[in-house]
């Protein structure tokens, strides 16, 4: 029926264990490096917690079954896939998208990052205005007042 | 480290008050990444957007549209200054796949200073395998500012400018007063072939220009920049 598939151990850094498929771990270049040069059974990735790595996983358990399924079946299997990405994305709240973006860098998953800093982009393109964007994304202005107005009179035209 | 579970959350959001400062010194010492104990010993920590490394939120600011970055860049000094940076305004370009271009129409330098506009309209860029094309204006916005003005923005603009594929750019800096059709051209370097392309409206529609007030001025001044983006972030 399948061929003998090849199991690999991911293990969190608070040491909670993921069995996946070698074909998942593959669409991280990071991981199918390791996996390459070091054959072990288990590899710990200190730098991703248990709750970000199932994240991770999930979402590359979902992309390498279409991938493989798609050879043969219709373009339907990509809007799909884009629906399940979307789902994916608004259950997420920013916090875990930042992780996410974070663990997507150090563990080279392309295109995970890429779905994150969109969404982020998404999340500041919605804001309706400057003190929208420091409200969403915690960050605090350094500008006096009289500064500020100088700022928002220069660049007024942006804002509708 | 000694530390209850308690006054460990206590520390925690104080080490998240803390991180304002220490966001502002990654601009000099660009970091790339988290230390690796960051998420072990603060694993119920709300992460924020500056506890990104620097590289990461730029990998997202560069993915805003023209509007949302100037929106940025009143969020703080820090993306300001950024966000004026030669290197963020490059990064800028790259990221940017549709291969528009904007021509920024003044409507004439003797109305009065209140009365001066500058209007922005984009195009889709021609594919170069076409020899010849026309090509419609996109309005893209109107801003008070008489064209001359700015001028010093465009001076490296005006008239010549190299675009990618080692084409260069030749547009006329003034609108004729004359119902004519407008164009631009194209001088391939390569293969030393040039190609014309109509811009439609601005210069041989007379309701088109009247709408914009282009009509009976004697000089419409006119400004091409290859990149929209990079017009709006040099004003």
């Amino acid at each position: 029926m399948e061929n003998e598939k090849k199991m690999i151990t991911l293990k969190s850094s608070d040491d909670v264990t993921f069995e996946v498929e070698e074909a998942v771990v593959l669409e991280s270049q990071f991981l199918s490096h390791l996996v390459q040069d070091c054959p072990a059974p288990e590899h710990k990735i200190k730098e991703v917690t248990g709750k970000i790595l199932s994240k991770v996983v999930e979402y590359c358990e979902k992309h390498v079954v279409v991938v493989v399924d798609g050879g043969d079946s219709s373009s339907s299997s990509g809007d799909d896939l884009k629906k399940w990405d979307d789902k994916f994305i608004k259950e997420m709240d920013l916090s875990t998208v930042y992780d996410l973006i974070a663990a997507a860098n150090y563990l080279n998953i392309q295109a995970l990052l890429d779905l994150m800093c969109q969404r982020v982009a998404d999340v500041i393109t919605a804001c309706k205005d400057h003190k929208e964007i420091r409200e969403t994304l915690g960050i605090v202005s350094d500008y006096t007042a009289e500064e500020e107005a100088e700022v928002l009179k220069e660049n007024e035209w942006a804002f509708d | 480290m000694k530390r209850k579970e308690r006054d460990g959350n206590e520390e925690e959001r104080g080490l998240c008050r803390r991180r304002g400062p220490i966001a502002v010194d990654l601009k000099i010492a660009r970091v790339t990444r988290l230390p690796a104990t960051h998420h072990q010993d603060a694993r119920e920590e709300e992460s924020k957007f500056d506890s990104l490394p620097y590289d990461l939120k730029m990998a997202i600011v560069s993915r805003l549209d023209a509007k949302s970055v100037i929106k940025f860049r009143c969020v703080s000094k820090f993306w300001s200054s950024i966000i004026r940076s030669r290197g963020f305004i490059d990064s800028f370009f790259s990221k940017q796949q549709a291969q528009r271009f904007i021509v920024a129409l003044g409507n004439g330098l003797s109305n009065e200073p209140e009365e001066k506009l500058t209007f922005f309209f984009s195009f889709e860029e021609p594919s170069s395998s076409s020899s010849s094309s026309s090509l419609v204006p996109n309005f893209e916005m109107a801003i008070p500012v008489g064209l001359s003005s700015i001028r010093e923005s465009f001076a490296s603009l005006h008239g010549f400018l190299t675009v990618g594929a080692g084409e260069i750019i030749m547009v006329p800096t003034t609108l004729s007063p004359k119902i004519q059709p407008f164009y631009i051209f194209y001088y391939n370097v390569k293969t030393q072939t040039l190609r014309r392309v109509r811009l439609l409206g601005i210069g041989d529609n007379k309701e088109f220009r009247r709408s914009y007030g282009f009509l009976k001025q004697r000089f419409c001044l006119v400004r091409i920049a290859p990149q929209h983006v990079h017009s709006i972030a040099s004003l």
